[in-house]
């Protein structure tokens, strides 16, 4: 199952190419880039809430997220425009097939009584977004260096025309959906 | 991506399971142990265990038969509760008896 970014291309693409019967291999899905975004509005009081979050980012991506800061004013939520409210970060390429790699066959295996993600997280377009609820599932996060629990939300941005396609793309890639 | 703020990257980091599978992926990490992976998941590999990383089957069925212990010799309570119902059934014929 490992070296996933091979395997796209030896048995992934061959497979999508018979199923949907694709004219050429470039009509074929691909994984264009995975966002992984940790919303901390809890920031607000404290900002070393923010210095978890990227720590915790930073050491299952290997690469350093953005801030993100609020787009506009909330008053009930106390939020000011331009507060720094969480962190995100953007894989391509060897990172994103690597991260895939670890998510799929290390990741969400560590999820507590996992019975497969489920199907529905797909936008209509294609692309599959997973809420993870804590972010000790990655093997790298040592339980005793971490401040607090805190989950994250991964989107898969494929180039595939529908949920179908999209659908069919993660799971040839060894996504484990739920079997119903 | 930016030169210098990004952690080290260790394009061959390895996995190791506690099954005993290996294999090599690029982490931030040098070293990736873990207990499950996608090899000897049950869900993976077709339900066919519970898992028990925390014993909670164990505790279980220890607790099934400490139950089945102690029920087996009726204690007192038990038969005054079963008494008690009798009360009950009979009142409950009287009752309809009236009506």
């Amino acid at each position: 199952m490992p070296n996933i970014q091979q395997r796209y291309k030896t048995e992934v693409v061959p497979a999508l190419m018979k199923e949907f019967s694709y004219s050429t291999v470039l009509r074929a899905p691909r994984v264009q880039k995975i966002v992984l975004n940790i919303g901390a509005g809890d920031a607000l009081d404290n900002q070393k809430v923010l210095d978890g979050a990227v720590a915790d980012l930073q050491l299952i991506t290997g690469q350093k997220p953005v801030l993100t800061k609020a787009r506009k004013s909330i008053a009930n939520f106390k939020l000011r425009e331009g507060r720094q409210i969480g962190v995100k970060v953007t894989l391509r390429g060897a990172r994103m097939w690597a991260f895939l790699d670890r998510l799929c066959n290390v990741a969400l295996p560590r999820i507590r009584d996992f019975r497969g993600i489920p199907s529905k997280g797909f936008d209509g377009r294609g692309n599959f977004t997973l809420g993870l609820r804590e972010q000790l599932v990655f093997p790298e996060i040592q339980y005793d260096k971490i401040d607090m629990l805190r989950g994250m939300e991964i989107t898969i941005v494929t180039t595939a025309q529908n949920d179908a396609e999209g659908h069919r793309l993660l799971e040839l890639l060894g996504m484990p959906f739920r079997r119903d | 991506m930016r030169e210098g703020i990004h952690p080290k990257w260790y394009p061959e980091a390895k996995v190791a399971c506690a099954c005993g599978n290996t294999w090599t992926v690029g982490a931030a990490v040098p070293e990736i142990r873990t207990d499950v992976c996608y090899n000897c998941h049950p869900f993976f590999t077709g339900e066919q265990r519970i898992v028990d990383t925390e014993g909670q089957v164990d505790r279980f069925i220890k607790r099934l038969e400490k139950r089945q212990e102690t029920v087996i010799p009726t204690s007192k309570k038990a038969k005054r509760r079963k008494e008690k119902q009798a009360i009950v059934e009979l009142v409950d014929e009287t009752a309809e008896a009236e009506a």
